[in-house]
């Protein structure tokens, strides 16, 4: 019998833990991925998918079963993703916006070229945009529902995933893919 | 160019699958016409495809059994987080505890080495009960001493600095391992 995700969270509050592993494996990747792709550092990716799990069992509490799972999960993701970009040291950043090691080998991960002059580009945005376009075109949310994750107005976020979308555009035209 | 700004627009709308049959229609007949619109709008669908088509990246095996490991094996790393009133409960303590300290060492310290001035100064041929009133009574001269110190501006000025400072530093230290723990259990 498959469950839905809201079922494995309501099995995990009653402290499941096959449930919660399950929970753990179907949304290890879409974590990491949003995780990387705001990171741009697959070590703090890592991290930062581990914290979110820590903090999902730590929070599960508050799970209501009539909400969404995924959204509830994608915005302790970008919280803690948020986080880990404040308490970085500039130079890091610096580094980051050189380099991206998502192309990393320990990783298996095998990009195209336009694969990485995306990722690159997508890196190059200002943190406030490249979130909402995450989610929007990589996590394909509605509108709404990342409104409800970055706990912004909907407005707000249709500009940021707007203005961020064009940045990107412009970015990769400079590159001539 | 007005209305190419208004396209664009459009164009932005289509991204969002927002726009109307009317609108769709008004874009594609600019974009046959529109060399610039019609690149625009091209670019925009490679960057939306390449978007969509970024592969989901893989953590690794061992991301489940560290997260496994970490919640259910009781480890003292998750299980003795201390809870935000406890540690405050324990800050002020701690607090409480190392003024009283302060105080009752000044205290005791003025004492032993007031009897121990006496000591050194007088004959201890006294009784046992008039030695222990001498004592004291030396302990309780520096104790005044120690209290006229408050009456000298530069003197006071001084030792309320340094109880400033290390206020100030107990309290740097306590915020500081607050706010990691804020930082890292913040509700969602």
């Amino acid at each position: 019998m498959v469950f839905t995700d809201e079922q494995l969270a309501i099995k995990s509050q009653q402290g499941d833990k096959q449930a919660f592993e399950e929970l753990i494996r179907r949304y290890q990747k879409p974590v990491f991925t949003i995780c990387c792709r705001y990171l741009g550092n697959s070590q703090d990716a890592l991290d930062a998918a581990q914290e979110t799990f820590i903090r999902l069992y730590n929070k599960l509490a508050l799970f209501d079963g009539n909400n969404t799972f995924r959204p509830w999960l994608y915005k302790i993701t970008v919280n803690i993703a948020k986080d880990l970009i404040k308490k970085r040291k500039p130079w890091e950043e610096l580094d980051f916006s050189i380099k991206s090691d998502l192309g990393d080998p320990q990783a298996n991960i095998e990009l195209t070229q336009v694969q990485e002059e995306i990722s690159k580009a997508l890196l190059k945005l200002p943190e406030k945009y490249r979130m909402a376009v995450i989610l929007r075109h990589i996590k394909e949310l509605e509108y709404q529902e990342i409104a409800n994750v970055l706990n912004l107005p909907l407005n707000t976020v249709k500009t940021h995933v707007r203005r961020g979308r064009d940045m990107l555009r412009i970015q990769l035209k400079e590159v001539e893919l | 160019m007005n209305e190419c700004m208004n396209i664009y627009e459009l164009i932005q709308k289509e991204l969002d699958g927002e726009l109307t049959p009317e609108e769709m229609e008004l874009l594609d007949k600019h974009c046959s016409h529109c060399f610039t619109c019609q690149e625009i709008r091209q670019d925009f669908y490679q960057t939306i495809y390449g978007l969509r088509n970024l592969p989901e990246l893989e953590p690794g095996e061992q991301l489940i059994e560290t997260i496994m490991n970490t919640i259910y094996s009781k480890s003292p790393a998750q299980k003795s987080i201390p809870s935000k009133s406890f540690t405050g409960i324990v800050a002020g303590l701690v607090l409480f505890c190392s003024s009283g300290i302060f105080l009752l060492g000044s205290v005791l310290i003025s004492l032993i080495a007031g009897g121990l001035l006496y000591l050194g100064y007088e004959n201890s041929s006294l009784g046992f009960i008039e030695n222990i009133v001498y004592w004291l009574t030396y302990g309780y001269n520096l104790l005044s001493v120690f209290k006229n110190v408050f009456n000298n501006p530069y003197s006071s000025l001084f030792l309320v600095t340094v109880l400033l400072l290390s206020m100030v530093s107990f309290a740097i230290l306590i915020m500081l391992l607050y706010s990691r723990r804020i930082i890292n259990y913040e509700n969602v």
